[in-house]
């Protein structure tokens, strides 16, 4: 992917990327300085899809990052956020409220702890942030129900910057305490990698309020039922900032286990970006042709950062090629897409309100994602 | 080393030349026992959390089917032919999540250096060995070889899925576990 010119200094930009172990989103505040929100590996790189993506505008990451959120503990869906971490230390780190627990950290703890198990522990990206964290004395910070994790003000485009976490609820730390102790390891138990199946109890939503402008980033939280959970509580809380966003990364890729008719309605623009990544590892593809079809009617302006299925796998020589498709009904397939992006910038103070967007190889309008 | 190596040892550690002076009666009771033994072993859900077991789980040399490492003790005289798995293709994988009659699994390719992004597949539960099958779970490893069988003169193309009996987890390795929790809980600072 070529990225051509950096935002100036005035103008806004979300960019979100995946797949890749994971997804993520970088966003410029203005002055060069941005947020990273999750991360992901660059398919062609190997590397911090963040990372490679400032280098490439010409920004350090060491100056230029001010906050990595996590809002995930499991490592399919923040691969290399401890590298992202490391190469910006002037950023701070915000992640769930329960990920600070004893109980999180004793349960997650083994299987981490001398993993033998392919494609890594499921937990080592988390735990490596916390350890530089204990290293290098860098303090993390709790994502918490409408806290205020980044304030600013004095940008060249005039306006103040606020970012506030909206997640997770006391109730949905409740809910993440009790799930989790279902992988609690016992003595005499096979090692394994824990599930990455848990519900997405706890996943951070972030609101960017930057003066009139606003963004809301949707993690994977889920829609419950509930009251006090997924949500519903978000939306009825009157403590949350005010306005309406005109960016809204879809949360959970699209699945309609996420979906909320009100959030559309009271949290959101009337006309509004709504952006996604592409979720294949299981046997569920998110987002489902139904998926898509809903998000397609509530925006015109959708947008996927990839296709659903990952390409062919290289062909084997003969005869295991032979033994591959007699075994498997479907052909081996790569697991993710090639990372794609989605870029979308305003015109800076010219033009605030202004938004165009750019499509980086293989990113799509979410229509094109399954073809009539 | 196997189970069955080490049944072995402890029932003839003098070596092979003494079995060949025993009589018909003597290398049937032998074989019945080391059968037992290692049908015992096969039986128990883990291998025992020894370090010769974890250096083995370390190794990146391909698995060879426990019946076929068991196969040159049971091995009579004159020659009887040798089952050789010559494996020309394999991955290590993990369930991402099981189903009625298939399982879904990211592999990652341990014959040449595969795509970082790992491979996926739907794998049949019809070719996971019956003593395999309580280990298919979430999360669980296995290793898929794709190769040939050789006894004899004879050579047939075979793929095999064998779940990999990782090591237990120990009351040390726990205990180890939850003073690096309780570490990190208390080293790291939160605002």
């Amino acid at each position: 992917m070529t990225f051509a010119q950096p935002p100036a200094a005035d103008q806004i930009e979300v960019s979100l990327f995946g797949p890749g172990k994971g997804e993520c989103c970088v966003v410029h505040l203005g002055d060069g300085k941005w947020i990273i929100i999750d991360s992901c590996i660059n398919s062609e790189t190997g590397e911090p899809v963040a990372l490679d993506y400032l280098s490439a505008l010409g920004f350090n990451p060491d100056e230029a990052v001010l906050l990595i959120i996590a809002t995930h503990w499991h490592d399919d869906h923040i691969g290399g956020i401890a590298r992202v971490f490391g190469a910006c230390p002037k950023a701070d780190f915000c992640a769930a409220n329960a990920l600070t627990t004893k109980e999180f950290l004793a349960v997650t703890s083994p299987y981490e702890h001398r993993s033998l198990v392919p494609g890594g522990s499921g937990v080592k990206e988390i735990f490596e942030v916390m350890e530089q964290s204990a290293q290098f004395g860098r303090p993390l910070i709790r994502a918490s129900p409408n806290r205020c994790v980044l304030k600013s003000s004095g940008s060249a485009h005039g306006r103040d910057i606020e970012i506030t976490t909206l997640s997770p609820s006391d109730a949905q730390f409740e809910k993440f305490l009790a799930d989790i102790t279902s992988l609690m390891p016992e003595v005499r138990m096979t090692r394994r990698r824990p599930t990455p199946n848990l519900p997405n109890h706890l996943s951070v939503v972030t609101w960017i309020s930057i003066g009139e402008t606003s963004m809301l980033l949707g993690g994977d939280l889920e829609e419950t039922s509930e009251a006090d959970t997924g949500w519903s509580v978000i939306v009825g809380s009157t403590a949350r900032p005010a306005g309406r966003a005109t960016t809204y990364k879809v949360p959970h890729h699209g699945s309609d286990n996420a979906h909320s008719d009100e959030v559309w309605a009271k949290m959101l623009e009337e006309e509004r970006f709504a952006v996604l990544t592409p979720y294949n590892r299981g046997h569920k593809k998110r987002p489902s042709s139904s998926d898509a079809k809903r998000i397609c009617t509530l925006t015109p302006e959708a947008y996927v950062t990839a296709g659903i299925e990952g390409g062919r796998s290289r062909r084997r020589r003969s005869p295991v090629q032979r033994s591959i498709d007699e075994v498997l009904k479907e052909p081996l397939r790569l697991a993710e897409a090639a990372t794609g992006c989605v870029r979308i910038r305003n015109e800076g103070r010219a033009g605030f309100e202004k938004w165009s967007v750019e499509l980086f190889d293989p990113a799509m309008h979410l229509s094109r994602l399954y073809p009539p | 080393m196997s189970t069955a190596l080490q049944s072995r040892d402890t029932v003839s550690p003098s070596g092979a030349n003494q079995e060949n002076s025993r009589d018909e009666s003597q290398r049937a009771a032998l074989i019945q026992l080391m059968a037992e033994r290692a049908g015992a072993n096969r039986n128990q859900e883990t291998a025992p959390d020894t370090s010769e077991q974890q250096a083995e789980e370390f190794s990146s040399a391909p698995t060879t089917p426990r019946l076929q490492m068991q196969l040159p003790i049971f091995q009579s005289k004159p020659e009887a032919p040798r089952s050789i798995f010559i494996a020309l293709q394999e991955w290590e994988g993990y369930v991402m999540d099981v189903r009625e009659d298939v399982f879904t699994a990211i592999l990652h390719d341990m014959t040449a250096a595969g795509d970082a992004r790992g491979e996926k597949a739907t794998l049949p539960l019809s070719d996971v060995s019956p003593d395999d099958l309580d280990l298919l779970r979430e999360g669980a490893v296995f290793r898929w070889s794709i190769g040939y069988v050789r006894e004899g003169r004879t050579k047939l193309r075979a793929s095999q899925i064998v779940f990999r009996r990782l090591p237990q987890w120990t009351a040390r390795d726990l205990k180890e576990a939850n003073e690096r929790a309780l570490f990190l809980h208390e080293s790291v600072r939160w605002e």
